[in-house]
C-alpha cells in the first residue's frame, strides 16, 4: 500500500530519510535500481523497513503504542510529530533488551529452517563411487565431519578442515567429508530421512543417505590406516553418524573443541543469545528459562554418547577452551590435547616504522561477522559514542556489513587465490586497535592472532576466553579491560591512543597455521 | 503433609492456567492440582481433563453457592473467578482434603519449589504476600504502584497460603462470606473484588504472616525494588532470595510496557518473561476464542453489559422474579430489560 503525503509532508519524510543506508540495507532495492525513497513510500513502509539506521519502525510502534492504534506509519508520525514530542526511537534498555525483544524462538526458527530445506531424495551412488574411483589408491583415508561443506563457508572451522585436509594429503590420505544435507542450528532429531553430503578429497560426490555411504565406504577402507576427526555435530543425525562410522570400522579418533557444541544447543554458551552462561546443570532454572535450555538436554546426551561409543580424543585450540569443556562435560574424554590452529612468527623482513608526518586520528576496527557473541553491540555502541570524535576513526572489516552502524566498511572475503586476507587488509587500513570484545569464551580466535600478526593491538575485556589470555599472555598484544564501563573510560579519557602504531612499534608476525589433527597422528608408512 | 494448590479461571485463561499447573508438577508431583473452572468449554471443542496437567476440576456448579447462576449473573469476568476462591477454600477446610491448601493465580509460574511456605505454615496459620516490600523513590512508581495499592489491596491475592485448621480455617470461612457477598470491583465504595478484603487480614487473624521474601510474587508492580540475576551456578536469584514464582500479570503489550519500565536494564527480566511466553505459545489452543466465557452472554448469545449485572445484583425484587437470569424470551431478567428500555447495545461487556 503506497503511502499517500501531501507534498509538504512528503519533502519532510525525504529529508529525515536515508536513501544510502536504506540502500545498502537492501539489496533487492539496490538491484532493481529503484529510487529508494520511492521504495520506501511505495513497498518499504508497509513491509516495516527501516527507513535510517537509527530507526525502527517495528521498535517505534512498540514504543508508541498509540501510534499503531491510530493506524499511523511510525515514520511519518516520528517525522511529523513525534520527533517534535520528544518521543523516543530506541528502549533505551541496552542490547541485550533489544536481542530478547526481537527473540525468534529456536524452536520456530528450526521449523523455517526445516521446511525451506526439507528431506531431499538421495544422489545416483554411482557418483560417490566415480569420486572415489578418481582418487586412486592411497594409504588411507582421513574422514572429517561438520556442519556444512567447508569448502563453501568462510569461517574458522572451514579454515581448519581445509588445512588438515591438505596435511593428511600429503601423508597420502584421503579425504572424505562428511557434511548434514540440510543446514541446522543444533543436532538433529527430527529428520525422518537424514542425508549427508559427501566431499572426497575437495570435490562434492552428492547427497546420500548413511548406509549407502556405509556401503560404498566399509570395503575400500577396510585394512587402511583410517583417522577420523569430529569437527561438529551441528546439523547431524547423531546416531546414524555414529553408526555410519562404526561401519567404516573406526574405534577412536578426534573431537574438536571449536566450540561448546557439546555442552549445549547454543554452542556460545550465551544464554537466551545474551550472557554468558558459565554451562551450569541442564537441570538448572536458567537451563529452563534459556531458549536453549530444551534442546541442551538432548545435544548434551548425544555427546555423551559419542564419547561412550567411541575412544576420543578431545582436541581444544587453548587450554581455556579445554579447561572449561572438561569441568562441565560429564564423561572423560579417552584422551585431551590442547593443540593451537595457528602461532605467530616475527615477520624476518620488518617495515620501518613509520614516522607520522601528521597526527591522525586513532584507527579502530571490528574485524569478522557482526554478531553479537563477538561483541558487535559493544562495537557499536562505541560507534555510538565517539563515531564524531575527530581522536577515532571506526573501520568494518568483512564479508558483510552491517549498515545500522556508521563505521567505514572494507569487505574482507579469502578466496582460493588469498585464502587469509585479513592481515593484508587490516596493514593497509594501518589500523591501530582491533575490538575483539567477544562476550563468550573464544576457544581460539584467529582473528584475534590476525590482528596482532598484522601490528593491530587487541582490545578485549575480561570473559573473551581465549582473547584475553593471548593478550595476557603478551603485554606488546594489547590490552585486557576490567569492564564495558573501562573501555569507555579509556576512549572517553583519549588513554586509548597509547595504543596507537606510533607509540607501540609494533613487531609485525606471520600467522603459521598447523596442521591441524595431522600434527596428532602418526607418520604414514612409506 | 497433603498439599493442595488450586487456580481458578476460565476457557480463555487455560493457556495460562496449563503452564501453572505444570509448573507445578515439575516442582510439586506429590502436591493435589485442583482447577477451578467457572466457564464451560466453547462449543465444538472436545474439552479432555485427563489430559490436562491439574488432577482434578471443580465446576462451578460444584460449589453448589446459593442461588448458582443467579448469584453468579451478578458478577462479571474477574469479579466471579476471585469470588468463588473463597468457596472453595472453605469448602476444602471443611471437607478435611488437606493440611494445606495454596491458591495461586493462572498466570503465575513457579521457577523453584515452594517447599519453604510449609516449612513457614508449621508456625504459622496462613502466609499473604504484600504487592510491595518497600516504598517507592519515584513519582511515576508511585503513582503506578504504591498509589494504585491503595486502591486495589495491600497483598496480592494471586496468592494465598493456609492450613485447614486454626486461623487458617476461620480466614477461608470469613472470606467465603465476604466473597458470596462483596466481591465487586467497586473501587469508591473501598471494594476490589477479594482483595482490599484482605486488608484486614493482619488485624483479624494473628497467627498469618506477611511473606517478605522477595523471590514470591514477583510481578511488574514490585519490580522498580527486585533485582533478577541469573548466577553461572544456574540459579535465578531475586534480591539475592532464590526466585520462587512469577505473576506474569497483562500478558501482551501493556504489560510489556510496564515491565519495560520497571525492570529497566535488568535483562534477565524479560528472558524470564520470553520463557513464559514460549510456553504460552505451546499451551495455548487457537479454537477456544478471543476472551470466551460462557457466562458473558445471555443464552441467545447476546453480551451482557456491566451495568445489567449490577443492577441485578442490587435488586433482590429482580432476583426473586428472575432466578435464571440467563435464559432469553418471555418472563425473563432480558424480557425485562427490554420493556424498561435498558436493552441497548454493550460498548463493552464482562
Amino acid at each position: 500500500m503506497t503511502l499517500h503525503l501531501s507534498p509538504e509532508v512528503q519533502k519532510k519524510v525525504r529529508e529525515a530519510f536515508d536513501a544510502d543506508f536504506y540502500l545498502a540495507a537492501n539489496k533487492d532495492v539496490r538491484e532493481a535500481g529503484i529510487d529508494p525513497f520511492l521504495h520506501f513510500l511505495t513497498y518499504g513502509a508497509e513491509e516495516g523497513r527501516d527507513p535510517r539506521p537509527d530507526f525502527s519502525m517495528k521498535r517505534y510502534l512498540a514504543l508508541h503504542l498509540d501510534v499503531g492504534e491510530a493506524g499511523m506509519d511510525p515514520f511519518v508520525h516520528w517525522v511529523t510529530d513525534g520527533r517534535a514530542e520528544g518521543r523516543a526511537t530506541d528502549h533505551g534498555l541496552g542490547y541485550q533488551y533489544e536481542v530478547l525483544w526481537a527473540e525468534k524462538p529456536l524452536e520456530e526458527r528450526m521449523r523455517s529452517m526445516r521446511l525451506a530445506l526439507p528431506d531431499r531424495a538421495p544422489d545416483p551412488p554411482e557418483r560417490l563411487n566415480d569420486a572415489l574411483g578418481a582418487v586412486g589408491q592411497r594409504h588411507g583415508f582421513h574422514v572429517t565431519v561438520s556442519h556444512d561443506d567447508f569448502g563453501s563457508g568462510v569461517g574458522g572451522v572451514q579454515l581448519c578442515i581445509r588445512l588438515e585436509a591438505e596435511a593428511q594429503r600429503r601423508k597420502d590420505l584421503t579425504h572424505i567429508h562428511l557434511f548434514p544435507s540440510a543446514t541446522a542450528v543444533v543436532v538433529d532429531i527430527e529428520r525422518e530421512r537424514p542425508t549427508l553430503g559427501v566431499v572426497v578429497d575437495g570435490v562434492f560426490a552428492g547427497h546420500h543417505a548413511h548406509d549407502t555411504v556405509a556401503a560404498i565406504l566399509a570395503p575400500v577402507m577396510a585394512g587402511q590406516a583410517n583417522v577420523f576427526a569430529i569437527h561438529s555435530l551441528i546439523g547431524h543425525a547423531a546416531e546414524p553418524l555414529s553408526g555410519l562410522l562404526a561401519r567404516l570400522g573406526m574405534t577412536s579418533g578426534f573431537f574438536w573443541l571449536h566450540d561448546y557444541a557439546s555442552l549445549c544447543a547454543g554452542y556460545a554458551l550465551m544464554r537466551d543469545d545474551v550472557a554468558f552462561c558459565g554451562a551450569p546443570s541442564p537441570d538448572s532454572t536458567a537451563c529452563e528459562v534459556c531458549s536453549y535450555g530444551r534442546r541442551r538436554r538432548v545435544q548434551l546426551p548425544t555427546h555423551v554418547e559419542l564419547f561412550q561409543r567411541f575412544a576420543l580424543t578431545a582436541v581444544a585450540p587453548s587450554q581455556v577452551a579445554l579447561s572449561l569443556w572438561r569441568s562441565r562435560f560429564p564423561v572423560r574424554a579417552a584422551a585431551e590435547v590442547v593443540h593451537p590452529h595457528a602461532r605467530l612468527e616475527p615477520r624476518a623482513d620488518q617495515p620501518a616504522p613509520k614516522v607520522s608526518a601528521r597526527k591522525r586520528p586513532l584507527r579502530i576496527g571490528f574485524l569478522g561477522m557482526p554478531a553479537l557473541h563477538k561483541g558487535w553491540p559493544i562495537f557499536a555502541d562505541l560507534v555510538a559514542r565517539f563515531g564524531r570524535d575527530s581522536r577515532y576513526e571506526f573501520h568494518h572489516l568483512s564479508a558483510v556489513r552491517e549498515p545500522r552502524v556508521v563505521a567505514r566498511f572494507t569487505k574482507v572475503v579469502p578466496t582460493p587465490a588469498a585464502p587469509q586476507p585479513m592481515i593484508p587488509a587490516i596493514e593497509k587500513l594501518d589500523l591501530d586497535v582491533a575490538l575483539i570484545w567477544s562476550l563468550w569464551p573464544e576457544t581460539f580466535c584467529i582473528a584475534a592472532h590476525e590482528a596482532a600478526a598484522a601490528g593491530a593491538a587487541v582490545l578485549t575485556g575480561p570473559a573473551s576466553g581465549n582473547v584475553a589470555a593471548f593478550v595476557a599472555g603478551d603485554a606488546s598484544r594489547g590490552t585486557v579491560l576490567g569492564s564495558e564501563a573501562a573501555l569507555f573510560d579509556l576512549f572517553a579519557s583519549g588513554a586509548v591512543g597509547g595504543l596507537s602504531r606510533v607509540n607501540r612499534k609494533p613487531i609485525l608476525s606471520d600467522l603459521i597455521f598447523s596442521g591441524m589433527v595431522a600434527d596428532l597422528t602418526a607418520e604414514a608408512a612409506a | 503433609m497433603r498439599v493442595l494448590v488450586f487456580s481458578s479461571f476460565t476457557f480463555a485463561y487455560l493457556d495460562r492456567a496449563r503452564v501453572l499447573f505444570g509448573t507445578l508438577k515439575k516442582h510439586h508431583p506429590d502436591w493435589e492440582r485442583v482447577a477451578v473452572i467457572t466457564d464451560r468449554p466453547p462449543p465444538g471443542i472436545a474439552f479432555d481433563p485427563s489430559a490436562e496437567p491439574f488432577d482434578r476440576i471443580v465446576w462451578f456448579e460444584d460449589l453448589n453457592i446459593p442461588r448458582g447462576e443467579g448469584w453468579l449473573f451478578g458478577h462479571d469476568i474477574v469479579e466471579a473467578c476471585t469470588a468463588v476462591k473463597g468457596p472453595f477454600l472453605h469448602q476444602a477446610c471443611e471437607a478435611d482434603a488437606a493440611d494445606i491448601v495454596i491458591y495461586l493465580d493462572p498466570d503465575t509460574a513457579l521457577l523453584n519449589d515452594l517447599s519453604p511456605l510449609v516449612e513457614a505454615l508449621q508456625s504459622h496459620d496462613g502466609l499473604l504476600t504484600p504487592h510491595l516490600l518497600e516504598p517507592e523513590d519515584e513519582l511515576q512508581a508511585l503513582l503506578d504502584n504504591e498509589l494504585a495499592t491503595l486502591r486495589t489491596g495491600i497483598f496480592n491475592l494471586g496468592f494465598v497460603a493456609i492450613r485447614t485448621t486454626g486461623q487458617g480455617a476461620r480466614f477461608a470461612r470469613w472470606w467465603n462470606d465476604r466473597l458470596l457477598a462483596f466481591c465487586h470491583d467497586d473501587i469508591p465504595q473501598g471494594l476490589f473484588v477479594d482483595q482490599r478484603w484482605c486488608d484486614h487480614v493482619p488485624a483479624f487473624f494473628d497467627r498469618f504472616h506477611v511473606l517478605r521474601d522477595p523471590g514470591y510474587n514477583v510481578a511488574s508492580w514490585n519490580l522498580s525494588k527486585r533485582k533478577v540475576a541469573i548466577g553461572q551456578d544456574g540459579q535465578i536469584t531475586v534480591n539475592g532470595s532464590p526466585l520462587r514464582f512469577w505473576h506474569f500479570t497483562k500478558l501482551g503489550p501493556t504489560g510489556d510496557t510496564m515491565t519495560r519500565r520497571y525492570a529497566g536494564t535488568n535483562f534477565e527480566v524479560h528472558e524470564i518473561w520470553n520463557w513464559y511466553k514460549r510456553l504460552i505459545a505451546e499451551a495455548h489452543d487457537p479454537r477456544i476464542p478471543p476472551r470466551w466465557w460462557a457466562f458473558g452472554t445471555f443464552d441467545d448469545g447476546m453480551p451482557i453489559r456491566k451495568d445489567w449485572r449490577v443492577l441485578y445484583r442490587g435488586r433482590a425484587d429482580l432476583q426473586a422474579a428472575f432466578p435464571d437470569p440467563f435464559r432469553t424470551g418471555p418472563n425473563t431478567y432480558h424480557a425485562w430489560l427490554q420493556g424498561e428500555g435498558l436493552l441497548t447495545p454493550p460498548t463493552s461487556v464482562a
